[in-house]
């Protein structure tokens, strides 16, 4: 069985698991300010430069963004629109900022969690949703946080890159 | 670190650029072909939803709140009470056939009516709400016939008051449409104009002269403008009754298989799959109906839960929303009165509130009582829309 099958035996069933978890979560008391879960996922579950998986992130995008799809009004396209900016100001800024700096990466996170949170938000308007701005801003803070604060082991970052040890 | 030859990366960049801002582009305005394209796809993960609500139900297991029962027959209940105000007075030698309303639209100054092939609608057949004139059927295509209101812009209507005298004065009016009231263009004698005289709806000269009999108004006569500057004109100001976007009456001389249409309803049962949505919150729930349908609004019990605000597929998202939102889209139902919201709200007066019938809303759904917070999802589901095909906005 090749590398990229082995690797979708486990993070399907974990974006499964997030995506039937998700609506809950949404419900418990300040739950509306959790960050998104399918970002956190593609963010962490995607390698940066230099080793960027093209196809398997295209992939991943597509997923995410039907199993999102699955549990909110926001249409599949609105998440792969957002996902794919996030990917991509993600590797912009990982080229140019250091990344061993808790506040670099800080800034890498809130970049890469704006687009989602903008596009959900007029989505938003657009459906009568009456959610504020601040609240999607706040995911997107906390979505920077996570990823300012939790590191990969770079075992895990072989692997979902796919690299031979 | 692995590097693509220049052409192999350079191509899939262009690829990823081009695919990026086709999606950016759906996403920022959907295109309906697209996102019907997509709804196969998206519904293999309809269980995927179903999965999620059984959790949810089993975490946070919520009492079915039930509404105050009321009458499920509050539709009737307004048909019937628009039957009794809008049945124009009877003429000898004609009749007054009974159509729903498919769609009203104020600002262009037009309703659409149900044509029903057993009216046999025929242009030009003037239309009436009660004691008012609303206007004349303009054109008749596809089962639905286009009414031109008399305040449309260049829409020329007879008309007749009384003088001090009592005795009937001929006039014409003139639409102005967005422009402002109807004005009167033309008058035989016009010292006898006065201010707050009603204005009575004259038919043309070849039409039945009976049609007088109907007593049909048009409004109340008033100056405008400075009578100093010879700019004074003489206007109608007149409003259409809020029963007249329910139903109205055509005058026929003659019948062909029936007199009255029914209001064309689609409706279905629906089942919760999902109490929030991951995104909004627990504003919102997600619903399962019938394949292939389209549908404006759900209903709990008796009651107006909310429209639906997005619409999937087999899967519906609907905002859970309390009489207040629906403000212009309502009208109060009295024992022997309707009343639209602005009407309502300057008397202050009490009643049922139900749906108004616009955007392909059906007519007389419950919305509940005021001050009443939008919470809970009572059953049993129903999803609701006017079947009026695609003139619907």
């Amino acid at each position: 069985m090749n590398r990229l099958a082995i690797r979708w035996r486990v993070m399907l069933p974990v974006l499964l698991l997030l995506t039937i978890l998700a609506p809950s979560l949404r419900l418990l008391p300040g739950g509306a300010y959790l960050p998104d879960l399918w970002l956190l996922a593609v963010l962490f579950l995607t390698s940066p430069p230099p080793t960027p998986a093209w196809r398997h992130a295209a992939l991943l995008l597509v997923v995410a963004g039907l199993l999102r799809g699955s549990v909110t009004a926001v249409a599949p396209p609105v998440t792969w629109a957002g996902l794919a900016l996030a990917l991509l100001l993600r590797d912009l800024l990982f080229r140019r900022l250091r990344d061993d700096l808790w506040l670099m990466r800080l800034l890498t996170g809130f970049a890469a969690a704006l687009p989602l949170a903008l596009l959900d938000y007029r989505e938003g308007l657009r459906l009568g949703a009456e959610v504020d701005l601040e609240v999607f801003l706040w995911r997107a803070a906390l979505c920077a946080l996570c990823w300012a604060l939790l590191r990969r082991p770079p075992r895990f970052t072989q692997w979902i890159s796919g690299e031979r040890r | 670190m692995r590097l693509l030859p220049t052409a192999t990366r350079s191509r899939r960049l262009l690829f990823g650029s081009v695919l990026l801002a086709a999606t950016l582009l759906q996403a920022w305005k959907p295109q309906p072909a697209i996102t019907a394209a997509l709804q196969p796809l998206e519904a293999l993960f309809t269980p995927v939803t179903a999965a999620s609500g059984w959790l949810q139900q089993g975490l946070q297991p919520t009492e079915e709140q039930r509404p105050p029962q009321l009458s499920p027959s509050l539709g009737n209940e307004l048909g019937a009470l628009e039957r009794m105000l809008g049945r124009p007075r009877g003429i000898g030698g004609m009749v007054w056939l009974e159509t729903p309303v498919l769609r009203a639209d104020p600002t262009r100054h037009q309703i659409e009516i149900l044509a029903d092939p057993g009216l046999a609608l025929a242009p030009g057949m003037p239309v009436a709400f009660g004691s008012h004139y609303l206007g004349r059927l303009e054109s008749v295509q596809d089962g639905i016939g286009v009414v031109r209101t008399w305040h449309g812009a260049d829409v020329r209507t007879g008309l007749a008051w009384e003088n001090e005298q009592g005795r009937r004065v001929r006039g014409v009016a003139l639409g102005r449409g967005a422009g402002g009231e109807a004005v009167v263009q033309w008058m035989a004698e016009e010292q006898d104009l006065r201010q707050g005289a009603t204005v009575w709806w004259r038919p043309r000269p070849d039409e039945p002269p009976q049609l007088l009999d109907a007593d049909l108004q048009l409004g109340t006569l008033a100056p405008t403008g400075d009578a100093a500057r010879g700019s004074q004109l003489w206007v109608l100001q007149g409003h259409s009754p809020a029963g007249a976007e329910g139903r109205v009456y055509l005058a026929a001389g003659a019948v062909a298989e029936s007199l009255v249409a029914e209001a064309p309803v689609r409706e279905s049962p629906a089942s919760l799959l999902l109490r929030a949505d991951a995104v909004f919150g627990d504003a919102w729930a997600c619903f399962q109906a019938q394949r292939g349908v389209s549908y404006r609004v759900l209903t709990g019990g008796e009651v107006v839960l909310g429209r639906v605000r997005q619409e999937r597929g087999q899967r519906m998202w609907v905002k859970r929303e309390n009489l207040s939102a629906w403000a212009d889209d309502a009208v109060l139902v009295q024992e022997a009165q309707l009343l639209s919201h602005e009407e309502a709200e300057a008397a202050a007066a009490e009643g049922r509130w139900c749906t108004r019938g616009m955007q392909g809303v059906p007519r007389g759904l419950w919305l509940g009582e005021p001050n009443t917070p939008a919470q809970g999802w009572p059953a049993p589901y129903r999803v609701w829309a006017k079947d009026s095909g695609a003139s619907s906005p």
